[in-house]
């Protein structure tokens, strides 16, 4: 595995070119060349500072410390003398003496490794500790010696007084009173009580208790001495106590009291003055003690004088040292500093050359030979993006973004036939477009063709309807005449009937005169009805007019709306059982005569009216018959004059118009109604119509309940230029007039 | 040898190295709490188990056992078990400070119980006032225990001063005395008592102090103090002293032939002790006492009391100072039932200081009126010596022995 990785690397080094790692792997091997150089540079300095550092630590340093030590050591060997002075119990120069004997040790240690050569002052210096310690090891045992002495004499002054305090007592209350104890019975009597014996003995009680505390009190104010001055008064004046305590010890009569006393005493003696023991020892009394302490005081003194001289002179030693260290020190210091300002130089040139370097590398490779080269390849994507292929891409060198070059290049080709293909798939699709279109407009012009051929049917239907009208008016107008003159002549026969001169009876007159009044009314009916015909066929004649005929003619524009709107209305009922709707009409009278297309205009408004029946018939049909009671089916038709236009509104009260179907209610074939019923031609054609005019048709949609449909037309007649807006060929309107189908078709009968 | 500014400076700066000894500066204690945990209290005492007064060190001693073994057999004091802790001082001042000072520094108690003496006491007072422990119940009537640290001394007994002043009044009430000799003892404790006969004279009127005596403590040479008494014809002498001066003072007062002449004592004296001492005596001697008598009427105290003594084995040690022993430990008990769960040095003092609440020891009441109150007893009462064993308490002086 391993080898066969290997053979793969030794391959891929083969086909190794120069290509950017290369560069680029190769300008990092620089920078990290320049890096190791630096910091073997850098190493160089810190190892050349360091030996300077060792220098400093391993030598000065510990020269330094080690003075500082000797220092610390001499002047603790100072403090050790006026301490052991002070100090009050064996204990306490125990201590420091082994504290002194540490610190002598030390600092014979440091002076041998300082090789100082004043190794004989250190000596001197513990010699003279030595000389006082063992002074004040004599002094403090003298002390104990003394002071184990005066408590000696204070116990023995305590128990004097004691002994004293009790016999004055018993003295002074036998010389008194004559008894001395309780189981006495009668007292002595006064010559045994006062006599000399007793009263000196009581004298002597009395000087012993003074004297024997005033012995014991000199000791200690001896022990308590400062200098040596006072020794020799205070002993006079001991000697002196001591003498007066035996001389009143001799005034004193009684024996055993005396030799207890007198053996206090001699201890007392003996504590201060010295002399044999009981034992037969020769002991020194508190007073010779204490001089011997003053002595020792005196050479302690001189120690501690000489301590001080020695103390002073290692200062000025040690002092000396520290100089020629501190010299020592300033010397290595100035190596140092010069050794960090040649370091600080190196490094600074080979910064300079590594910036160059750097500044080398950035500016040819990176910045001219990759990215400039990268620019020029993203300018020309750039340019491919935005459709234009036509420009070359020719890039240098011999690496990955030539590669890209070379890639992109290859694909601007491709994209270049690519674009040729696409133009074709374009025109198949404009065709095909066209086809489309070609074929809609086919359907349309087919519709258009049913259209024509519808309106030809009822435009045939309309002639024909005409031609019998015209056929039929003759015949109406034989009855219409005839029925006139036949109401005349039945006038004038009436008139002869009431002549006085035909002599008549009565019966036969009244008989004539009734028949006569019956066929007048017969008369008068054949005449309307005829009358009627007529003007069914006049009305029939003049909806089936054709358009060639159709010139505007002034007419009263009510009086003709409302024929309009019974035709209609007459045409529904005649089709509907029980139809009825109220009407509602409001016509302007500002309108008078005006000039329009009647035909349009009865077209139309026959077309709405009949719509909005059908509207009210419908809702009604829909609704129960208790509903049917509340609603009251309803049409209005309003006229009014609104500017340069007159407007014709029809509304009802019907289901009215669903909103989303609103927009679709003027398209040709668009009907709500039922198949068979509407065609979807009726609004369609009275939008064309009325457009013709040049006025509008629309339906109000603001209404809630119901539909309303507005007309609005030109007061002035349609001038031939609005005519000439014929529609356009989408909308086959406005080709011929023709009536509606079967709803609208008036009756005949 | 020239000793440079420099050479000055630098073994200034090396002085500076030297390590310091730590400072010997007396550093004022932040007290903790001492000698209290969860299931033990301990106390100390410091009073004579040896020497003259070692009778009345033991007996104090024993009385504050019995009342801790009665409460310890109980469960003790809100879970604790009371201990008690006691050095002998010998009735030596010297030894009682070096006591006081183990009890606080080393053993850690949590007050100090039946100190015994006055100049004991004296000693002992001043250390324990530097530390928030109590000096609870000492057998002295000293007039400064009364006056200075009430924050540290809680006393339960009457002073001397009450108890002169008692001796006084009564003389002049029942007896119609006027002339009065007072022998005391040449320490604080003398001093202290003829202050408060001075002090008693001076307020009551119609009696006047006719001649006075000293003598030196712990000797019996009272001779030449009876001589000075006796030279200004009292008709009664208040002493002030131990029972064996006391003692050689009346029976030598009896042979000067002061038959008549009534002798009275304070508490402190000891009067079982001087009843022995006096055996044979027939002269009229008096003590006034500040506990209840322990032979007279068995209240629930005394019945309690010697029930404690019982149960302790120490019957015979049944006695006035026993007694006294038993009510500081029963007061002691009281106050730390008062204090509870949280005891410490602060809630511990206050117990003694809630004035509207008596303490009831079975009937026994003592009270601390105010902050400055520190003592829970003012009663007073006489006793008369009949002989060495018979000790009868009297309501009044006129009450004379009987003389065969």
């Amino acid at each position: 595995m391993i080898d066969k990785k290997k053979i793969k690397t030794l391959k891929n080094l083969k086909n190794l070119r120069w290509n950017i790692s290369t560069k680029i792997y190769l300008a990092l091997a620089c920078f990290v060349l320049l890096i190791l150089l630096a910091s073997m540079l850098g190493r160089n300095s810190i190892l050349d500072m360091n030996e300077v550092q060792k220098t400093i630590t391993k030598e000065r340093i510990p020269e330094l410390s080690l003075a500082i030590k000797m220092g610390q050591k001499s002047v603790a060997l100072m403090n050790m003398a006026p301490k052991l002075l002070a100090s009050g119990s064996e204990k306490e120069v125990n201590d420091i003496a082994s504290a002194i004997e540490e610190n002598a040790k030390r600092l014979s240690e440091i002076q041998k490794s300082l090789k100082s050569s004043k190794q004989n002052l250190v000596g001197d210096l513990i010699n003279n500790l030595e000389l006082l310690n063992s002074s004040v090891r004599t002094t403090l045992s003298l002390k104990k010696e003394a002071s184990s002495l005066l408590a000696q004499s204070l116990q023995e002054s305590q128990k004097i007084n004691e002994a004293l305090i009790s016999e004055i007592d018993d003295q002074n209350f036998f010389m008194h009173t004559g008894f001395q104890t309780l189981t006495q019975r009668t007292p002595a009597p006064i010559s045994r009580r006062i006599r000399q014996s007793s009263l000196s003995h009581y004298r002597g009680l009395v000087s012993l208790k003074a004297q024997g505390q005033q012995a014991p009190n000199i000791l200690s104010k001896t022990s308590q001495l400062q200098t040596s001055d006072l020794i020799q008064p205070l002993r006079e004046r001991f000697r002196a106590a001591i003498d007066n305590c035996q001389k009143s010890l001799g005034l004193i009569t009684d024996r055993a009291f005396e030799k207890k006393i007198s053996t206090s005493i001699r201890i007392m003696e003996r504590a201060g003055l010295g002399g044999l023991s009981t034992s037969g020892e020769k002991m020194r009394g508190l007073f010779g003690l204490q001089e011997e302490i003053f002595t020792q005081r005196q050479l302690q003194r001189e120690y501690l004088a000489e301590n001080e001289r020695i103390v002073v002179q290692l200062s000025i030693e040690t002092e000396k040292m520290i100089k020629g260290i501190e010299d020592a020190g300033l010397a290595t210091t100035e190596m140092f500093t010069q050794t960090v300002a040649q370091k600080t130089k190196q490094l600074g040139a080979l910064n300079l050359i590594s910036l160059l370097l750097a500044f080398g590398i950035g500016f040819l490779l990176v910045g001219r030979h990759i990215i400039g080269r990268l620019k020029a390849l993203s300018n020309a994507m750039l340019t491919m993006s935005k459709g234009n292929l036509k420009v070359p891409l020719n890039l240098k060198g011999d690496d990955e973004i030539a590669d890209m070059g070379k890639a992109l290049e290859v694909f601007r080709q491709y994209a270049l036939e690519a674009q040729k293909l696409d133009l074709v798939e374009i025109q198949k699709l404009a065709i095909e477009e066209k086809n489309n279109q070609l074929q809609s407009t086919i359907e349309q012009l087919k519709k258009a063709q049913e259209q024509i051929v519808m309106r030809e049917k009822l435009a045939s239907l309309g002639q024909l309807t005409s031609g019998i009208a015209h056929e039929l008016k003759n015949p109406l107008n034989f009855i219409n005449n005839f029925s006139t003159i036949s109401k005349e002549l039945l006038e004038d026969l009436s008139r002869e009937l009431m002549e006085p001169e035909n002599n008549l009876s009565d019966e036969s007159r009244s008989f004539i005169e009734d028949t006569l009044k019956d066929l007048h009314q017969n008369m008068d009916k054949v005449h309307s009805h005829g009358q009627r015909a007529n003007d069914i066929i006049k009305g029939m004649l003049q909806h089936s007019r054709e358009q060639r005929e159709d010139a505007l003619e002034k007419i009263a524009l009510n009086r003709f709306i409302d024929s309009c709107v019974n035709l209609a209305y007459q045409g529904k009922r005649s089709t509907i059982s029980g139809f009825n709707v109220e009407f509602k009409k409001e016509y302007s009278d500002e309108l008078g005569e005006i000039e329009v297309n009647p035909q349009d205009i009865s077209q139309v408004i026959l077309n709405l009216v009949s719509n909005a029946c059908d509207a009210v018939e419908e809702k009604n049909s829909k609704l129960s018959p208790s509903e049917k009671e509340e609603f009251a089916p309803c049409i209005w038709i309003q006229t009014k004059k609104d500017g340069e236009y007159f407007e014709i509104r029809v509304r009802d009260n019907g289901n009215g118009v669903p909103k989303d179907k609103a927009k679709d209610i003027f398209d040709p074939f668009f009907t709500t109604k039922p198949t068979g019923q509407g065609t979807g031609l009726g609004l369609s054609l009275c939008h064309d119509m009325i457009f013709k005019h040049g006025g509008s048709l629309k339906l109000e949609t603001s209404r809630t309940e119901g539909a309303e449909f507005i007309v609005r037309l030109p007061l002035v007649g349609v001038t031939s230029s609005s005519k000439a807006q014929t529609p356009s060929a989408d909308s086959p309107t406005g080709l011929n007039t023709e009536s509606e189908t079967t709803d609208n078709t008036p009756p005949l009968s | 040898m020239k000793v440079t500014a420099r050479t000055s400076l630098t073994i200034l700066l090396l002085g500076l190295f030297l390590p310091c000894l730590p400072a010997a500066f007396g550093v004022p204690k932040d007290f903790a709490l001492q000698g209290v945990q969860e299931k033990e209290v301990l106390f100390g005492q410091s009073a004579a188990l040896s020497g003259a007064a070692k009778d009345l060190g033991i007996n104090m001693r024993l009385g504050l056992l019995a009342a801790f073994n009665q409460i310890n057999e109980k469960g003790g004091v809100a879970g604790r078990k009371l201990k008690l802790l006691t050095h002998d001082d010998s009735y030596e001042p010297e030894q009682t400070a070096s006591n006081i000072r183990k009890l606080i520094d080393q053993d850690k108690v949590f007050a100090v119980l039946g100190g015994v003496g006055t100049p004991t006491s004296k000693a002992a007072v001043p250390i324990l006032s530097q530390t928030p422990l109590l000096y609870i119940g000492p057998f002295t009537g000293a007039s400064f225990l009364r006056t200075s640290h009430p924050d540290t001394v809680i006393n339960v007994r009457a002073s001397y001063a009450q108890e002169t002043k008692e001796m006084v009044l009564r003389l002049k009430k029942d007896l119609k005395v006027s002339r009065i000799g007072v022998l005391y003892q040449n320490d604080s404790y003398g001093l202290d008592g003829l202050a408060g006969v001075r002090k008693a004279v001076k307020s009551l009127g119609g009696v006047r102090i006719v001649s006075l005596g000293t003598y030196v403590r712990n000797t019996t040479a009272v001779k030449t103090a009876l001589l000075d008494i006796k030279q200004g014809r009292p008709q009664a002498v208040i002493i002030i002293g131990s029972y064996a001066p006391a003692a050689s003072f009346i029976r030598w007062a009896e042979k000067m032939g002061m038959n008549d002449v009534i002798f009275l004592s304070v508490s402190f004296v000891g009067v079982s002790a001087l009843a022995q001492e006096l055996r044979g005596s027939k002269t009229h001697v008096f003590v006034t006492q500040v506990v209840p008598f322990p032979w007279g009427h068995q209240t629930p105290l005394l019945k309690n009391y010697k029930k404690a003594m019982k149960t302790l084995k120490k019957t015979s040690h049944v006695g006035l100072i026993s007694l006294e022993g038993y009510v500081v430990g029963r007061l002691v008990i009281k106050a730390l039932e008062r204090v509870g769960e949280k005891l410490d040095y602060k809630s511990f003092a206050k117990a003694f200081k809630r004035s509207q609440n008596k303490f009831n020891l079975d009937g026994l009441e003592l009270f601390f009126d105010d902050a400055k109150d520190n003592q829970g007893s003012d009663r007073v009462f006489l006793t008369r010596i009949d002989g060495p064993k018979k000790i009868v308490p009297v309501s009044s002086l006129k009450a004379l022995r009987k003389r065969k």
